[in-house]
């Protein structure tokens, strides 16, 4: 009896040493880089301009989402933002900087882009536990751009590993009936954004 | 002190499992298909597709699942033409791997007759039986090796070079980047499906060309783990001669050189295209690596300065150089004006040097389209290669297909048996030359999957199949790995893992020289 209190002690101390270890780390990026995601998530666009003006941004990603705020309050163009979105290869240092930019890319209409750094930042992933923000990305690009069964696969995963019932029932209904996308109010949008325009490359 | 069980309790939880057993059927459905199974004329769709296809002897089982999500149970009879069964049931079918052989084995040039019934919303269905065609030639390899990484374009996570026995379903990893300091490590390729020698890349910041060129001398395994250490050459990755680092390899089947191309290779990403990137070389050459000196062989008939040479092969019995070349062009107006034609020139392996005629062998011209990752067959019948409409990295290529250039002949064709809307690619002969394998996007259209398939006497491919897993299903569906530059390899490939990594850790790399030939 004794040996198995010990043996439960044991375990408990071990839970506690390792097994909080093992909850799911932070979003990769800077500090600065996770406040400035947090106000781009709540489209708090005067204060990101208001931040930046106080303290000028060092992190790419940041700036990037400063044009995006900028752009949005209506101090600049679109042709300004897309200039400004110009080397996105340097700005995808980390996995956070990465998903700041699909979002950048997405309130942008330009579906392909955030497709892309959406993908970046899972590849970068140890595995899928922390990969949710990045898999439903890739599943609303993927159902926007009419590649089905890479959305299925992709709500597959985030059904497997995360509960989002709602969502997960949501995308695939889409997913298995496409012509439902037309009456979706963004990704119709979004869709006829990216069947319409004009091809050109980002390097 | 443990009390005897009363027969009063054994028959208390008799009665409880069978009241268990009741409710299950009950509640759930026949848990086996009865009298009562509705007839279908339609073949069963199950994952992965395994209908009709023709397999080697040795392959591991071929495991498979209904398409459908909502079947809850299947029900799976498999009978050998030339005798012998199998029977297996549950969520999906699953085959003991010894039972299979044994099936297989007693089958040999014959088929195997599946018959599938499916229980779907409590009702079984009995599906039309569907065969599987068990050649009488082996595969001719112990297994393959491959690369498994998600396909991103400039950041990477874990990857690493694998090795995959193809009679069961075990994989282990040859070097895995999380060992190496996070490096991208890629490209591993045998000489003709041989794992004494073999070559890959480690690129970023311990970057280094990695060659193990043994003699083969029969030795233990244990024996040979220690010795393989000491066969490892770590070469630096670049030299600044050469322009850039060391890329596409493939051994002359002597073992003393290797073919290499060395490209400086950039990609763009499309805003509004049904194609998501173009990866394209602003140049590239084509060159002889000499093992035994270390030295490049450079020369300026596979080095033109306004064209790009790229993907050299030797053929089998080492006197041809397989390689592509296109007329360079302007990026990123012309980018999908850079056709390249397959070419080929005399190799002499007493001296190391090229010949002075190439001949053009499928011709960008003729064609209008672009032809890359020439694979000649190890029986010096056929060259493989994809044909895409322009470039030459064909994975991003929806159209890129599989076409096989026959030598005696000088026809080419599309293996049309094989390929589908989706880019079938990066292709590789058994030491046979009876099977082939490549990959093919067509599971989902991002995620590249290995098939294989066998070729007859006339040159027609089989319906290819997947490669095996013990899960399919489940294993595809949540793989976000594709796999990469996949090749048969004759019999395990021995590692001294520490050695391996030690070696790319240090800074020490074998320096190469720069030779000139013509």
């Amino acid at each position: 009896m004794i040996r198995y209190c010990l043996l439960f002690i044991v375990y408990c101390l071990l839970f506690i040493v390792f097994g909080c270890s093992s909850t799911p780390r932070h979003f990769d990026g800077t500090d600065e880089e996770r406040e400035y995601d947090a106000l781009q998530l709540r489209g708090k666009w005067e204060q990101i301009v208001e931040k930046n003006r106080q303290q000028p941004t060092q992190s790419l990603a940041c700036r990037k989402v400063v044009c995006l705020a900028q752009y949005r309050l209506g101090h600049t163009d679109q042709h300004v933002v897309k200039e400004c979105l110009s080397d996105s290869r340097e700005v995808l240092t980390s996995e956070l900087a990465a998903m700041m930019m699909s979002d950048v890319y997405m309130q942008l209409g330009m579906v392909t882009m955030a497709q892309r750094a959406a993908f970046e930042a899972m590849v970068k992933k140890t595995g899928v536990k922390d990969s949710e923000r990045a898999l439903r990305r890739l599943t609303e690009t993927a159902l926007i751009t009419g590649q089905y069964e890479l959305a299925l696969k992709y709500i597959g995963i985030v059904e497997e590993n995360f509960s989002s019932k709602e969502w997960v029932d949501e995308m695939r209904t889409l997913a298995l009936h496409p012509e439902q996308i037309r009456q979706h109010e963004i990704f119709n949008k979004l869709r006829e954004n990216y069947e319409n325009t004009e091809d050109q490359f980002f390097l | 002190m443990k009390t005897p069980k009363t027969n009063s309790s054994c028959r208390s939880r008799c009665s409880f499992l069978l009241l268990c057993l009741t409710a299950l059927l009950v509640g759930c459905g026949q848990i086996v298909p009865g009298e009562d199974a509705e007839q279908s004329d339609e073949l069963p769709q199950i994952y992965p597709d395994y209908v009709g296809v023709t397999v080697p002897l040795d392959i591991a089982p071929l495991n498979f699942s209904m398409l459908s999500d909502s079947v809850s149970a299947i029900d799976v009879e498999v009978t050998g033409g030339k005798g012998g069964s199998m029977h297996v049931n549950g969520e999906s079918a699953e085959f003991d791997v010894d039972e299979w052989h044994r099936l297989l084995a007693a089958n040999r040039g014959d088929s195997l007759s599946v018959s599938v019934c499916a229980r779907q919303d409590g009702r079984w269905t009995r599906y039309r039986d569907f065969c599987i065609y068990v050649s009488n030639d082996s595969i001719g390899a112990w297994g393959i090796t491959y690369r498994r990484i998600a396909p991103g374009y400039e950041m990477f996570g874990p990857m690493g070079l694998y090795q995959r026995c193809l009679s069961t379903f075990d994989e282990k990893p040859l070097v895995e980047n999380s060992w190496s300091m996070g490096t991208c490590v890629n490209c591993h390729t045998a000489n003709a499906t041989n794992p004494d020698q073999y070559v890959f890349h480690a690129r970023a910041d311990h970057g280094g060309t990695v060659i193990r060129n043994s003699k083969g001398e029969a030795m233990g395994e244990e024996q040979e783990a220690q010795t393989v250490g000491d066969e490892l050459e770590v070469l630096q990755s670049k030299n600044d001669s050469l322009g850039g680092a060391m890329v596409y390899p493939y051994w002359h089947p002597d073992g003393r050189f290797i073919t290499f191309s060395t490209n400086k290779t950039s990609q763009m990403f499309h805003l509004s295209n049904k194609k998501r990137i173009e990866v394209y070389d602003s140049s590239s050459d084509v060159f002889v690596y000499d093992t035994e000196n270390h030295a490049i062989v450079q020369d300026t008939l596979i080095m033109k300065r306004l064209w790009a040479e790229n993907t050299p092969a030797f053929s089998a019995d080492g006197q041809w150089l397989y390689f592509t070349t296109a007329r360079r062009q302007v990026y990123p107006t012309d980018y999908d004006k850079e056709r390249y034609s397959l070419c080929r020139v005399a190799f002499d392996a007493s001296t190391g040097s090229i010949g002075q005629t190439v001949d053009t062998l499928v011709n960008t011209r003729l064609t209008s389209k672009s032809a890359t990752w020439p694979r000649p067959s190890y029986d010096n019948r056929y060259v493989m290669y994809t044909q895409v409409n322009y470039g030459y990295f064909s994975i991003w290529h929806p159209e890129a297909d599989l076409w096989l250039l026959d030598l005696q002949t000088g026809e080419t064709r599309p293996l049309d048996e094989v390929n589908t809307e989706r880019a079938e690619s990066l292709h590789s002969w058994s030491a046979n030359s009876h099977w082939f394998l490549f990959t093919s996007r067509r599971d989902d259209g991002l995620f590249t999957r290995v098939y294989f398939a066998s070729i007859d006497e006339h040159g027609r491919a089989t319906k290819p199949f997947m490669l095996p897993q013990r899960d399919p299903k489940g294993y595809y569906r949540l793989l976000l790995d594709s796999y990469n530059t996949p090749d048969f390899c004759l019999r395990p490939v021995t590692t001294d893992t520490r050695s391996v990594v030690s070696r790319l850790q240090s800074s020490e790399r074998m320096a190469t020289t720069v030779t000139r030939g013509n």
